[in-house]
């Protein structure tokens, strides 16, 4: 079997236990690709995106979605192991940075009404800096710790249009309107659209496998 | 922070930089000079190179973004030298938070404020120590073996064995089976339990 056709076999699996779990309708046919397989192709990328859709719009209707961690066991290279990967280090900065005020927020979907998850929120100082990020819960809500300031609130999600609210200054807790993002120009009164093509793409790898251009040594 | 160049970037990597699936972000640039380096493109001119800030490589990355949270993967920065570009890590970590795990591919041949910082956000270390012998790592490298080893004492220190994979090549006429056997005692005996040995084939 081929690398890549080894890849999208485990990615399947990845897929079939996230669809089996959060009881989502997913029928995987055969594969009838007559290229090279890299391990993905726009069919396999489809299924992703109707997977991350029917999780979105289970959550909108009060259930509980389950994706972390359902796939630990693929992919294991048994040098690494799989939990504790978030150290008391790591815990430490994030305390060192959040402080003094929370900005609380949902951001849900314009069109269909139902709440985002996996939405990076993050507070944009006025040099620019990233201050602090957080991604949104199943039910798209997301909370941002962060000392008192002006700061611009930036929402990226894929598939979607970036959101930036107008900067402003943060001198107390508080929760936010409710952010829509959608696909289209079809926005709330106050955000504005920063970017105009929601379709990400990445291409060839150009060069990182051990049969890039160059090469005088394979790893075995 | 402005958008620095990566060789490239490649999905879909299992089982080979860290637990579950990841997506290998390469950096342009690197400290050493390895005889049989493999990414030599790593150390040409970054003219006509793609060039990421950390949101744009996030939002690039991010189509993976349930493979990664099922399967506890994230992303692999390597290069090149992935702790030269430390700060880069540490915007992009506050962007992904804790469900992406971030590993790094590095030699270690940085300040001691790199690894320092690169312990508070990277989860997993994959060491590329080479070789023990001070003259057999600079003839190889053209770099100073005691630079890479004592920090990883530091990183052993900071974040433990469990967070730490160290890689022994078996790197033809510089060193041998019983150069890479004296370099993995030296790793057990200072902690180290993970340890990858290799051979690099020449072609």
């Amino acid at each position: 079997m081929t690398r890549g056709k080894n890849i999208c076999n485990q990615l399947k699996e990845v897929r079939k236990r996230i669809a089996e779990e959060n009881g989502i309708p997913l029928e995987i046919k055969e594969c009838t690709y007559k290229g090279e397989c890299r391990g993905t192709c726009p069919r396999c990328e489809a299924e992703v995106r109707y997977l991350e859709n029917a999780l979105a719009n289970r959550m909108s209707l009060g259930k509980v979605a389950t994706v972390a961690g359902l796939a630990l066991g693929l992919a294991v290279p048994g040098t690494i192991a799989a939990q504790d990967t978030v150290r008391r280090d790591e815990v430490k900065i994030v305390k060192q940075i959040a402080q003094n005020i929370k900005i609380k927020g949902q951001v849900i979907d314009l069109t269909t009404g139902e709440p985002l998850p996996f939405v990076s929120v993050t507070a944009i100082d006025s040099t620019g800096k990233v201050v602090i990020g957080a991604s949104t819960d199943f039910d798209g809500y997301y909370t941002l710790k962060v000392p008192e300031g002006r700061y611009t609130i930036r929402c990226m999600c894929v598939g979607y249009y970036r959101l930036e609210l107008p900067v402003d200054n943060y001198t107390k807790d508080l929760t936010l309107p409710t952010i829509e993002m959608k696909t289209s120009a079809i926005l709330s009164e106050g955000i504005v659209i920063i970017e105009d093509d929601p379709v990400i793409e990445i291409g060839p790898t150009g060069g990182i496998n051990t049969e890039i251009q160059g090469v005088k040594v394979k790893v075995q | 922070m402005e958008a620095v160049p990566f060789i490239g970037i490649d999905r879909h990597r299992l089982g080979v930089d860290g637990v579950g699936v990841t997506t290998l972000a390469a950096f342009h640039g690197c400290p050493l000079h390895c005889q049989y380096c493999l990414n030599h493109r790593c150390l040409e001119s970054p003219d006509g190179l793609p060039r990421y800030t950390p949101q744009q490589l996030y939002d690039l990355v991010g189509i993976d973004n349930l493979y990664f949270i099922a399967t506890g993967g994230g992303v692999c920065f390597g290069g090149g030298e992935p702790l030269l570009h430390v700060d880069f890590l540490t915007e992009f970590k506050t962007l992904c938070g804790k469900s992406w795990n971030l590993t790094a591919e590095t030699s270690l041949q940085v300040s001691r404020e790199a690894v320092r910082q690169a312990a508070l956000v990277v989860g997993d270390f994959i060491v590329d120590i080479k070789e023990s012998a001070p003259d057999t790592y600079r003839a190889y490298t053209g770099g100073d073996a005691s630079v890479a080893w004592d920090n990883l004492s530091y990183l052993l220190e900071t974040v433990g064995p469990r967070h730490i994979t160290v890689r022994v090549p078996l790197i033809p006429d510089y060193n041998d089976e019983a150069a890479t056997a004296r370099t993995a005692d030296r790793l057990t005996a200072m902690g180290i339990t993970r340890i990858d040995r290799f051979t690099y084939r020449v072609k």
